[in-house]
This record gives structure tokens, sequence and C-alpha cells, in this order.
């Protein structure tokens, strides 16, 4: 496994190992695979491409028989080539669309997809009405840019209509002259696409300038990483989360919900805290993989064969890979939820959806 | 025309948090020669600190002063490191000051995590005509104000602040004149944690800081203290003036994704401008 | 520089040298052999820097900028269907002429402005990448790149890679030496104690400035270019400021204006880093002691050496055998030069 345990991106890293190691603990106390066990191996890859390629290298040196990736998406978009190259089965816990749109043979991805949650989102507007929308995207984020395309490709189908489009970039810390634009433009509600600080300024911004309208914001921000520090500020602003991270309200219908229990409850026992969304990718990874090789075996290209017709239910939802789908979690893995309290509560929209299991 | 005002302010607003920022860049350069690198460092950690008293109930105000004054120790300790034996160069200094920044990296996780935090600050806008500010940034620019005011009777008024102003100046004649130059480095080194850690506290209700935001945040203090040369305090504040309302004004009429290259740009053409009228020989 | 007698002991440390460095790569295990390269690259683009810093006494926080621009002037060109080894040529080039073009305002700055200088242009060829994405691939970068290669001899794996990255090293540090010892090396030296002496002595100044820093991008770009075809991917995000203090970190480690001091920076940065990361992903490791490990013995590791040997390893080095060889000798022209160098660099920033 190879994951930023240092670097900018370390918070969400060490969630990833955890939710990994959680997984092999499990894998290997219940007697292994077909009775062999799990030895995971977990490299740094500092947050930077170099870096994850020196430490993929290492792990193939070392004989392994997949590779789960960071959730950088710089690494994991660095690592791929050498991926295609060497035909080790890699499944990446970064968000980009880009690593299996078009489909990469060794290439799969646990966390939604931008374009799902995109429709996902667009589905939530088009039902409470939201037609007039304003955006502001991250231009120099890989990860927001790709979101907001997507959506943007996808909102003439739900009615929806972007009428003010924003942008910032990293060093963004003073966001009056987008939101004096998005309250000139009577948008009707602000979508944004961004990770790290950003959305944080954003939102308490936002609620200072007294916009009045809801905030809407990407999976990005289904962490505490987000609800923690924007505080109150949050309060009552509409992030789109996997299953998992709205676990505690999933209905006993819904096909996750009893692994999702599990999960959490382990994951607390050990860590004290509610896992978030990056400790479910780390997680269903080795799941994944685990359950590839109890199926199909262990080599490289067995397990490559395993994943694409997995069929996995895992504390964010069912994956199905296929020949053509190497992202697997589908729209019904999407919840809309809104903050309460600082928690991940899913919105009346979504409440029903879980109950009918859509 | 209010919407020009309106961006203006906001300009106005973040270039005075860089002109803050960039104040700890010029009382430390002025006397010692060092860049210290760690000026970011303050900020956070005054952030961090700040967070912690309020969240152990120290009333709002109070934790934020003595987060200020446990930064001015930390600068203390972060000076007496950096300026190491006599004579140890300032290249070496500089790098030293990077390598504590890299430290703290590992204190800020030891103590609070990795998680980015913040807290609430002075909530609401206050409004002029169609021309609004958050409440917090009309605190940032009052300080920030009131600090360059401060700071420019401090080194032009005071016996102290003129005592230090000569070591940067003549090492050797402040020597001979009886000051001790060492120990204005020490004292310019906690004078710049204390400004760096104001800067932290009354910037993380804004945006959250995390243990390597110090470095966001240096660098646009960086660029507002060269502006001045990184000694002339005044001139710092113009460069954090400049650099924030050029930021503002690319983000209001063009694109917000180009403002900081187009406001560095400008910068970088306004030194270019000064450096053709001074001549080629002078510093 | 050298006494009498040393070359040929200096000849022979150098050819054991090279014979170790080619022999290495294939006996190296598999992630060493990536890391390998990186040393090579960092010493190539550390080098230039150094150069840059020791001879001409101007400072550049901005390098990473020319590592990127080298980077993307030779993947573009292979990525749409150029002869991958031409950006061997294109990417220094490229690099070296934007240096040139916006050396001749930008070196009017000095010092300090300077450093602020190629810091701002670093962060504005980074938000250029960013946007135009159809040229650069935006912020998710350009993907794709092929191989390096000529017809069918390509380098694919981290040996092949090794190789030529040493071979650059070997190249770069050849001209380097050269340039030191020219005629303009010499003026350079005075440039980096004092200009307006170097002026007076008749030495064109401003354009030996723009040449020293046109060489030191044109390095990097180098370096760049071979870092493109080693990863096929690259993006904005790999050449943060970050690199570009890291870089000044290698050089003032090693000891500027030693040639031999960048590849010491290089190599004891990079692997002290790695050394810390092979520990902190031990699998008895606790959650956060990767990162508290790797970040604060790093720092130590900055702090004592800055401390301990401010003109930085090679030139303490230096210092030491050079003492050593006074029992016997009389002071040579070389430490009595090494000394003054060291505290001529000390005014460098």
């Amino acid at each position: 496994m190879i994951t930023s345990l240092t670097g900018a991106y370390s918070a969400l890293g060490t969630n990833d190992k955890l939710g990994a190691l959680q997984a092999e603990d499990e894998i290997n106390k219940a007697g292994g695979i077909n009775g062999r066990k799990i030895d995971l191996t977990i490299l740094d890859d500092q947050t930077k491409p170099d870096q994850a390629v020196t430490s993929y290298n290492k792990l193939v040196g070392d004989g392994v028989v997949a590779v789960i990736g960071s959730s950088y998406s710089g690494s994991s978009l660095a690592v791929i080539p050498v991926v295609d190259r060497d035909k080790i089965p890699y499944v990446s816990t970064a968000a980009a669309d880009d690593q299996v749109t078009p489909v990469h043979a060794y290439v799969f991805m646990t966390p939604p997809t931008a374009a799902t949650v995109g429709d996902r989102l667009l589905q939530y507007m088009k039902a409470k009405g939201l037609t007039k929308v304003a955006v502001l995207y991250n231009s120099a984020n890989a990860f927001a840019e790709l979101g907001w395309k997507s959506m943007k490709a996808n909102a003439a189908k739900y009615g929806v209509d972007f009428i003010d489009q924003e942008t910032n970039d990293f060093s963004t810390t003073n966001y009056t002259p987008q939101l004096t634009h998005v309250k000139a433009s009577g948008a009707q509600a602000l979508m944004v696409w961004d990770t790290g600080p950003g959305p944080v300024t954003v939102t308490k911004q936002f609620k200072d300038q007294g916009l009045g309208i809801p905030l809407i914001m990407s999976h990005a921000e289904a962490s505490t990483l987000y609800a923690k520090p924007a505080g109150a500020a949050a309060e009552n602003v509409i992030v789109a989360t996997s299953l998992g991270v709205v676990g505690p309200y999933l209905p006993s219908a819904n096909a996750a919900s009893k692994v999702t229990a599990a999960m959490t409850k382990t994951f607390q026992t050990a860590n004290k805290y509610y896992p978030p969304q990056f400790a479910f990718d780390g997680y269903n990874a080795l799941e994944l993989i685990a359950d590839a090789i109890k199926r199909t075996g262990a080599t490289a290209s067995q397990i490559q064969q395993g994943l694409e017709s997995s069929t996995l239910t895992t504390p964010e939802g069912t994956y199905r890979y296929s020949k053509t789908d190497h992202y697997g979690l589908g729209l019904a893995d999407v919840v809309i939820a809104r903050i309460k309290n600082g928690n991940f509560v899913p919105t009346a929209f979504s409440a029903a959806l879980l109950k009918e299991g859509k | 025309m209010t919407l020009f005002l309106q961006y203006l302010a906001a300009g106005i607003a973040s270039g005075s948090t860089f002109a803050l920022v960039a104040t700890g860049f010029v009382v430390i350069y002025r006397v010692t020669g060092v860049i210290n690198f760690a000026q970011g460092v303050f900020a956070v950690l005054g952030g961090f600190l700040a967070y912690s008293l309020l969240h152990a109930g120290v009333a709002h105000g109070l934790a934020e002063g003595v987060a200020v004054l446990i930064t001015a120790a930390i600068g203390l300790v972060v000076g007496l490191v950096a300026l190491g034996r006599r004579g140890t160069p300032p290249l070496a200094s500089l790098i030293v000051t990077l390598g504590l920044a890299i430290f703290s990296y590992a204190v800020v996780i030891t103590v609070w995590g990795d998680l980015p935090i913040s807290y609430d600050g002075l909530s609401g806008l206050l409004a002029i005509g169609g021309v609004s500010m958050q409440r917090q940034y009309v605190l940032i620019v009052g300080a920030a104000v009131v600090t360059f005011l401060a700071l420019a009777l401090f080194f032009g008024r005071t016996y102290l602040g003129m005592a230090l102003t000569a070591c940067s100046s003549d090492q050797r004649a402040a020597r001979l004149m009886g000051i001790d130059v060492w120990r204005m480095g020490l004292l310019a080194f906690a004078v710049g944690g204390a400004l760096g850690g104001l800067a932290g506290v009354l910037l993380t209700p804004l945006q959250p800081v995390q243990f390597d935001s110090d470095v966001g945040i240096a660098v646009n203090g960086f660029a507002a203290a060269i502006f001045g040369g990184l000694v002339r305090p005044v001139t710092a504040f113009a460069g954090g003036l400049v650099l924030g309302v050029a930021e503002a004004m690319v983000a209001g009429y063009y694109r917000s994704s180009y403002e900081t290259a187009i406001a560095l740009a400008v910068m970088l053409a306004l030194m270019l401008w000064q450096a053709s009228r001074r001549g080629p020989t002078e510093e | 520089m050298i006494g009498p007698r040393a070359p040929s002991r200096r000849a022979l440390v150098v050819a054991v040298l090279a014979a170790a460095t080619l022999a290495l790569p294939p006996v190296l295990p598999p992630e060493w052999q990536s890391l390998y390269v990186f040393i090579g690259l960092y010493a190539i683009v550390t080098c230039g820097l150094s150069l840059l810093m020791g001879f001409a006494g101007q400072v550049s926080l901005g390098q990473a900028a020319f590592y990127a621009i080298g980077a993307y002037a030779a993947a573009i060109p292979a990525v749409h269907g150029a002869p991958p080894a031409l950006g061997l040529l294109t990417g220094p080039v490229v690099a070296a002429a934007i240096a040139a073009a916006i050396g001749v305002p930008l070196l009017r700055l000095r010092g300090h402005y300077l450093a602020f200088g190629t810091l701002a242009f670093q962060l504005i060829v980074l938000t250029f990448i960013a946007e135009a994405g159809d040229l650069t691939g935006g912020d998710i970068g350009l993907r794709g790149i092929p191989p390096l290669g000529l017809g069918s001899l390509q380098a694919v794996t981290p040996v092949q890679y090794a190789y030529v990255t040493w071979l650059a090293v070997t190249a770069v540090f050849l001209v380097t030496r050269n340039v030191v010892r020219s005629r303009p090396g010499r003026a350079l030296r005075a440039l980096a104690t004092s200009e307006s002496a170097a002026a007076a002595a008749g030495v064109p100044v401003a354009a030996y400035k723009v040449e020293v820093f046109a060489l030191s991008a044109g390095y990097a770009g180098l370096a760049g270019a071979i870092y493109a075809f080693f990863l096929s991917y690259i993006a904005p995000g790999s050449f943060p400021i970050l690199l570009s203090i890291q870089f000044l970190v290698m050089a003032a480690v090693g000891g500027l204006g030693a040639v031999w001091g960048s590849l010491v920076g290089a190599a004891v940065v990079t692997l002290v880093v790695q050394l810390l990361q092979e520990i902190g992903s031990l699998p008895a490791m606790p959650t956060q002691v990767p990162a508290v490990l790797s970040y604060a013995v790093y720092a130590l590791v900055l702090i004592v050496v800055m401390l301990l040997l401010p003109s930085g390893i090679v030139p303490a080095l230096t210092a030491r055998a050079a003492r050593r060889r006074r029992d016997d000798v009389a002071p040579t022209e070389a430490t009595a030069g090494d000394d003054a160098r060291a505290s001529r660099l000390s005014s460098v920033l």
C-alpha cells in the first residue's frame, strides 16, 4: 500500500492506513484467504508523485501481488503508467475520475467518481427546485476541475442552469469578490468544488456575508477535516457523502448498513473516533483485493480478473466492477447530507431514497 | 463604483493580513540580517495556542493575548538556535530557520494532531454605504495600522529602537557603542515571534490552519516585506496593500485563478521600476 | 587551485568514483534504483544553483520553475509524436532561453529582491501551466509521456534511466568545471565578492550574470526533461515551491560554489529523507509516528549540520584536509582560496 503519511495529505493518508490495517487484521483473524494470511506493506509517498513511484518500485521489487494507491491523485496518476507496464492490480483511494476513464486494465478506484456525485447533486437541485445555481471551483485542483466539468456537462439534463461561475486557487484567502458576484447573480444556491482549507474559508465568509441561500459542497468535504474547523458556520451546509459517512443513519433495509455498523464499531473502539471517508477507502480497497483473491486466485492477472467481476457490499456501498466499469459505485451509494451539530445527517431527499434502496 | 469600492475594501482587508505577517520579517531582518523562514510558523502556533486556550474556557481577548506572549517566547528560542554561535553566516541561519519550521510540524502534529483547526472570531459585516467588510477583517486592518504606527515610532523615536537599527546598519559600530548585537538579535526574534503570533490569532478565525499552513502564510508576508526591502515597515505595509488590492481587482474584474500570478507580476514590475530608478549598484 | 602533486591523486579518486557510479545501478535493490536517478537529477539542479549562488552571488528561490519548464518543454513535443530524445535538447534549451529572456530585467534585482523575483516567477509559471490546459494538460497533468529513446533504443527501466541521468551529471560537472576555470569563471567569482569591483575591472557584469542564470536554468531544464521521461507523468503539483527550497537546502548543506558540494548535498538530503521514510513505515509504528519522526529528525539534521558546518559539508571537509596537508607543505593557494570563498559566500544571503 502506498499512502501519504507525511506532507499535505497526511491526515487523509493516515486514515487510509488505519482502514487498511483494520481490514488486514479482520481478514487474518478470520483465518486469512483460503488459509493464507495477507501481508500488508505500507509505504509513504510524502504527498509527492515522484516518491509514489519510488515507493511503488520498492513494493513491486518486494514481490507484492497487488497495490493499494494513495488518496493523493497526483501520486496515483504518476503511478498508473508504471502499473500499465508492470500489470499489477492497483486499487486507488484517490477521487480523480481520470484514473478509470478511459479504463486501464489494472487500475481500479474506491471513492465514488465525481461524475456520479455530480449527478446525485443535480438530482437534489432539481428536486429542490434550485434551477439557477452559482458555482465556485478551484481551477488549480485536478479533482475540483474534473468534478465541475462533468457536472457542467450534465446540468442541462436536470434543468439546472449555472448562471455564475467563480474560480479560486490554493492561495485564495478572501472570497469577497466571488461572493459579491454570486450575490449579484441572483443564484438560488452556491455549489463549491474544492478540497483542503478553501471550502472552510468560503463557508465562514459565506455565513458572514449573509447570502441566505443554500451552500452545497462536494464529497471532498464529507469529513471532520471540513466540518470541524468550519464549526458553527457549517451548520446546515449540504454535503455529498458516501454511505459510510452517514452510517449511523442508514436504514437497516440498506444493504450496506450491517457491514458499515460492524466496520465503524471496530474502528471507533480502536481509534476513538468515527471513521472518516478515507478510512473506508483504505478498508474497502483491501477487502476488494481479498475478495478477488478468494474467488479467482492470488497471481496479479488472477486478481485483475477477480476485481473485474467483483460484486462486494462494503461500508461505502456495493461495488460492481466490470470490464468497462473500474469505479464500481453508483448513484445509490451517494448520499446528500446536511450538517447538523457537526454531524452529517441525510437530507429528507436522501432519507427517502435510502429507504427505497436507491 | 460601489463594486469597485467593494473590491478595494476586500483588497485592503487581505492586504492588511499580508502586511501584518510582513512586520515580523521586517523586524527580524532589520536587526539580524536573517530572513526568518519560520515566520509563518509563529502564526500557525499562535492560532493553535489560541484555539487550545479558547477551548479550555479562557475568554476571547485574553486567550489571544496569552497566545501572542507564548509565541514571543517561542520567537526567542528560534532566535537562540538560528543565530547560533557568533559569526554564523546568514545563509546558514536561514537554513536553520527552515529546519525549525519543519521541526514545528512535528511539534504541532504531536500536540494537536494533523487536522486543520479554526475558531470563531468577530462575526458579521460592517457595512458603510453599499460597501461591506467582515468584522474580523476590520479588526485586522485596525491591528495592522496600529502595529505599523507603533513600529515606526519604536524604530524612529525610542532609544532601544534606534539601538536595534544600529545593529543592522553597522554591527561593529554598534558594538563599539556598547550595544550587545547578539542580545538585540534575540530581542528582535522575540518581537518577530509576537508579531507572527498576532497575525496568527487574528487570521485563524478567517482561514483554517494546519501544521503546514506556514508556507502559504509566509509567502504572502514575504512578498509584502520584500517590497520595503525587508527593512522599511511602512513600505512593507504598502507592499501588502498593493498585493491585496491587485488580487481583489483581478478576482473582481477578471478571474480569481490568476489573482496570485497577476498580483505578483504587478509587484515585480513595481520593484523593477524602483530598481531602474535607483541605478544598478545600490543595494 | 590545487597543489602541484594533487591532480594525479585527484584523477584517481575521480576515476574510482566514476567506476563505482557506473557499476552501482544494476546491483541496487529496486527502490534504490529510482532513488539513484533522483539523486542524480537533484545534483544537476543543485549544481546549477550552486554555480549561480556561489560564483555569481545570485539567489534563486524558484529553481524548480526551470525544472518544470524543462520537463514540459521535453514532454509536450514527445507527446505529440516528436522523437523523445529531442526532449533532452528542448528541455534545457527552452529553460535556458526563458531564463535569459527574463534574466535581463529580473537580474536588475539583487539579493533578497532577486530571491523574491524568482519565487514569484515560479508561482507565475505554475499558474500558467495549470491554466494552459490545452497545451500542458492543466492541473490534471500531462500523461502518457513516451519513454526516452531514439528509434528502437528505449530507456524504460530505472537502471537505464540511472545511466542516462548519471551521464548527464558527468556532462554537467565537466561543463561546470570548465566554466569555473575559464577566464569568465574567474570574473564570475569576482562578481560574487563585489559587483562594483568586478565592473571596475572591466567585467561585463550584467551579461555574465544573465549567462550564468541561463546556464543554471539549462541544468535544471535538463534534469526536468529526464524527470518527465522517467515518470511519464508531470503536473504542476510535481513542482511546488517546497522543491525550490529543497534545492536551496541541498546547495547549502553540500556547500556553495563546490561542484562536489551539489552531489554531496543532493545525496545526503535525499538519503536522510528516504531513510526516515523507511523507518517511519515500519509495521509497528503507531499512526502519527511517521510524520513526527520524519519532520523532527530531518529538521534536526538540517539544523545541526548548518550550525556545525555553516559553509556546508564539502567546504568543511576540504578545509580540514587542507589543514592536515599544511603540516608538511606550505599553505597552498587552494586552502587560502577556499577559506576566503567560504567567508565571501556567507554574504550571498
